[in-house]
């Protein structure tokens, strides 16, 4: 019983502070944001690759649509790096970067509300938590197996779309990115409070749009 | 579909099925390509000023009290010093108009200084009114007879507009004297003058209000008697021993003399009259 209690109390605090991983991680970029800073421009590709696949995969999942989330994570990257030398530190750098993506991202859709032409990416299966949830929906194999994949991909990014933009936000950076309240509530610019009446929403909106896929 | 043997699938199951997705391969290439290439016009293009300005908009947002204070002390501060400074408006007579086309270092200058060649660039000698020489920087006014010594050179300096609003009871200020630089300079007879001044032709009259303005102002030619003048006299002088000792040219008897005798008869006359101090002699 004492233990069920600290281990949802260990969820509930990972959910709601950045972990002691993230914060190491946040001291690394200051590092290499400061040597940007005084001139080490170089310095500016090891935080491309350290996040571009994080920031594509958010905005990826924000406007459903690779060449889009491409443009804009490229932006954003360029943006930082022209606005290097007002980052002060108050923030971690993936906050800060985050929130850059974010805002443009969230421009972009409201700029483009109509557009509705998604891209599907492949799904890796070689990562165990997708190979497990796939193969607890379906035991076919073979080309039925990725028609059915495709088509749980197409219902997931039809509710997504549906969601408004804020909370597709959330969701994103929660279930998907795995940030915490905190970190959420700090790129959005609202309380955590918000956050987490948003994510609630989502996800019961998200739970009747797949309710066929869920058991 | 599978069993119910199988865990369950929750929705944050199903949302891990997209974390776990990935972009072709190849793609991070050709988006590393394209981000260089857009780093490298980013770099090269030059922003345009108001970015940084643009960027202060969100943090006046946030404090609009202490904004507007200092917006407004601000403000203020530069109305009282514009006030104070008395810059010409525009629309105000023409010499004050030529003059705030000149450089703005030039509005340092002292106001005679400005008055004199305001005069001497739109006034003709014959309207040249006799305050405006007064206001000249060769031309000093002492302040009062008995304080000025003419004689080393060492009068003292005393402007007639600060003195004529310090009589009048006003602070002497910039604009005061360039509005009486104007009045000195500007015709106010002429109904033009008066539009051109105060733009409304028929709230200004100008011959009533500003003409007792003007009353000390005189012609210096019309203050100068004619040299016939003194020449009669003198002629008359020796015609007229009684009018000679009074020593007034002007008397009724020269008069009448005067507007007898031509100038060619006088002449002619001169040799033929004689006085003494107890007779009148003429030869024929």
């Amino acid at each position: 019983m004492v233990g069920c209690v600290l281990e949802a109390m260990k969820v509930l605090g990972k959910t709601l502070v950045a972990t002691p991983e993230r914060l190491r991680e946040a001291d690394d970029d200051w590092n290499v944001v400061r040597r940007v800073q005084a001139g080490e421009v170089a310095a500016f590709d090891q935080l491309i690759l350290k996040y571009r696949t994080r920031i594509f995969g958010v905005v990826y999942n924000l406007t459903s649509n690779r060449e889009d989330a491409a443009d804009l994570t490229q932006d954003a990257f360029i943006k930082a790096f022209q606005s290097i030398q007002r980052f002060q530190g108050q923030s971690s750098f993936f906050t800060w970067l985050y929130r850059i993506a974010i805002n443009a991202t969230l421009s972009y859709l409201r700029k483009n509300r109509t557009r509705s032409f998604f891209s599907l990416e492949r799904i890796d299966e070689s990562e165990p938590v997708s190979k497990e949830v796939i193969e607890a929906l379906t035991d076919k194999t073979g080309v039925e197996r990725d028609a059915y994949v495709r088509e749980l991909q197409e219902r997931l990014n039809e509710a997504m779309q549906k969601l408004s933009i804020n909370h597709r936000t959330v969701v994103t950076l929660f279930e998907i990115d795995g940030l915490s309240h905190q970190e959420i509530a700090e790129i959005m610019d609202c309380s955590v409070g918000t956050v987490r009446s948003r994510l609630h929403y989502a996800k019961q909106l998200l739970q009747a749009e797949m309710a066929a896929y869920l058991r | 579909m599978k069993s119910d043997r199988n865990p369950p699938v929750s929705i944050e199951n199903l949302l891990q099925l997209k974390r776990a997705e990935r972009p072709p391969a190849g793609f991070w290439s050709e988006f590393d390509k394209e981000l260089r290439a857009k780093q490298l016009v980013a770099i090269m293009e030059r922003r345009p000023w108001w970015v940084s300005w643009r960027r202060l908009i969100p943090a006046l947002v946030r404090h609009p009290l202490p904004v507007g204070a200092a917006a407004a002390l601000v403000l203020s501060v530069l109305g009282f010093q514009h006030f104070r400074s008395g810059a010409p408006r525009a629309g105000v007579t023409a010499p004050v108009a030529a003059a705030e086309k000149t450089p703005a270092v030039e509005t340092e200058r002292s106001v005679p200084a400005m008055a004199a060649e305001v005069v001497a660039a739109s006034s003709p000698s014959n309207r040249l009114p006799a305050a405006v020489p007064a206001l000249a920087p060769s031309a000093p006014v002492q302040a009062s007879p008995g304080t000025a010594n003419p004689g080393n050179g060492t009068s003292e300096r005393v402007d007639p507009v600060a003195a004529l609003a310090e009589a009048a009871g006003f602070a002497p200020a910039s604009s005061l004297r360039l509005v009486a630089v104007n009045f000195a300079v500007t015709p106010l007879d002429s109904p033009e003058a008066a539009r051109n001044l105060f733009g409304q032709p028929s709230a200004f009259v100008a011959g009533n209000h500003f003409q007792s303005m003007r009353a000390p102002v005189l012609d210096p030619l019309a203050r100068m008697a004619p040299p016939s003048n003194e020449r009669r006299a003198r002629i008359l002088a020796e015609v007229v021993p009684a009018a000679a000792a009074v020593g007034d040219a002007t008397s009724v008897l020269s008069d009448r003399l005067i507007r007898r005798l031509s100038d060619e008869r006088l002449d002619e006359s001169i040799s033929r009259y004689g006085a003494s101090a107890d007779r009148f002699s003429v030869k024929f």
